[in-house]
């Protein structure tokens, strides 16, 4: 975690530095990132997969942005046990689908940092689409195990900010924190 | 006051680093989740509603007044702990593993093609068994009649059985291991009644603590007491100190079996 935050120090203090992009109207992105600590996996479960998200980022001013969202992960949750003398393993796997918008209010220009830095706060709305299956790893009969409360699709709302910096009038890296897939999402946008 | 716009920058930089760390800091506290509960859905009182196929457990539970438990042919119940019922009538699967105890306060019976296995110890007043039985190193105690039934078989291996009433229409076979020899016995207590009806066999090193046979069977029962002494002290030992003194095998001429059949 130490090191994400390095990372993240350095994406936002390189602007000071290298900064020379630009957020506008009609603006349009592609915004590919990954996800530490996944949250729309399922309580008790460990991720298998981390985040990895897609978006598509429209500019409708130079303050007001809209995205399509589309995000994958998945986890696994373990149960051991010792049942009637025999060692009992049974894994159930998550898969979650992550559709989505997501509306984002710039604030570069408000703060003057938009030749260097575009720091941006926004919300989403998405459909946890989520899949699982159980598997037994270990044991005799299959006892066919249930878990309470069992993962299923849902409707999800979250709020996010991050900032952009503009490597050049094409790229970009971008950090953001918030509930939307993860706590934290680090990645690259395109403008196309 | 500051002196440049790059200060400028700096200070607004160093503003959203600390929320962001303030921010991720509350995240990373709040993401403590609680682990699922896992349960199985068709355990104790509810072994009736296992679905073709499947397996239900009986876990650690005294269900004595709540009436007869059946499960349906094609299913298993496998026991854990110490289970008591007031009845069980098995129409598929019930497995009894090592360490575990199944009592049954009244009747228990295994239906036409069912299968009990017992590799830990079974009480029960009564003990119909129509179905095959697998014991291996098991004791299965009843404090009345035990009846094994025409057309099905109780496999044994270094395993024992007492019974108040033994009835064998069915067969009784040991299993003679090749690495592992050890004798069966079935031991009668209270009436001591047995009953061996003609047809049936009794095969491979099973020793009985009875020589009255009431049956029809017409086999001799011979004293093989020494023999068993010499070969097994302890379990001779064992069993004079119960007060049988005196061990008895049935001579069927019975080809041996040193496997016991898969289960």
């Amino acid at each position: 975690m130490k090191r994400l935050f390095v990372t993240l120090f350095l994406v936002f203090s390189s602007a000071a530095v290298f900064g020379q992009g630009y957020y506008g109207q009609g603006v349009r992105l592609l915004n590919f990132s990954f996800g530490v600590e996944n949250v729309v996996r399922p309580s008790g479960f460990r991720s298998k997969i981390p985040p990895l998200v897609a978006e598509f980022e429209y500019g409708l001013s130079s303050k007001i942005s809209l995205a399509g969202y589309i995000g994958y992960s998945s986890a696994k949750y373990d149960y051991h046990n010792n049942i009637a003398g025999t060692n009992y393993h049974y894994r159930w796997n998550s898969s979650h689908l992550v559709l989505g918008l997501k509306g984002a209010y710039h604030l570069g220009e408000w703060i003057g940092t938009q030749d260097y830095i575009d720091p941006y706060v926004g919300l989403m709305v998405g459909n946890n689409i989520v899949s699982v299956n159980r598997e037994q790893l270990a044991g005799g009969e299959n006892l066919g195990p249930m878990l309470d409360p069992m993962p299923s699709s849902h409707l999800m709302v979250g709020a996010f900010f991050g900032a952009r910096y503009f490597v050049n009038n094409k790229t970009a890296i971008f950090g953001e924190f918030g509930y939307t897939t993860s706590v934290l999402k680090l990645g690259l946008s395109m403008k196309i | 006051m500051l002196t440049s716009g790059l200060d400028y920058i700096k200070l607004i930089m160093h503003r959203i680093l600390f929320m962001v760390l303030g921010v991720a800091a509350l995240s990373l506290a709040s993401c403590k989740r609680d682990e699922p509960t896992v349960y199985f859905p068709y355990q104790n009182g509810e072994i009736h509603t296992i679905p073709d196929g499947g397996t239900g457990i009986v876990s650690n539970v005294d269900l004595s007044g709540k009436g007869a438990q059946t499960n349906t042919a094609t299913t298993t119940v496998v026991i854990d702990g110490t289970v008591t019922m007031d009845a069980l009538t098995g129409n598929g699967t019930v497995r009894v593993p090592a360490g575990d105890t199944l009592i049954i306060n009244d009747q228990f019976q295994m239906s036409g093609g069912s299968n009990l296995i017992v590799e830990g110890v079974v009480i029960t007043k009564t003990f119909s068994q129509i179905g095959d039985v697998y014991m291996n190193n098991a004791q299965v105690y009843v404090s009345d009649q035990y009846q094994v039934s025409g057309g099905c078989t109780a496999y044994m291996r270094n395993s024992a059985v007492e019974a108040s009433k033994l009835i064998i229409i069915g067969n009784v076979v040991g299993i003679e291991d090749t690495g592992y020899y050890a004798y069966n016995v079935l031991r009668s207590t209270g009436l001591k009644y047995l009953n061996r009806a003609g047809g049936s066999s009794v095969c491979g090193p099973v020793v009985l603590t009875n020589n009255n046979d009431q049956g029809a069977s017409q086999m001799d029962l011979n004293d093989v007491s020494a023999e068993v002494k010499q070969k097994d002290a302890v379990l001779f030992e064992k069993y004079t100190a119960l007060g049988d003194s005196l061990l008895y095998k049935y001579e069927d001429a019975c080809a041996p079996v040193y496997e016991m059949p898969a289960y």
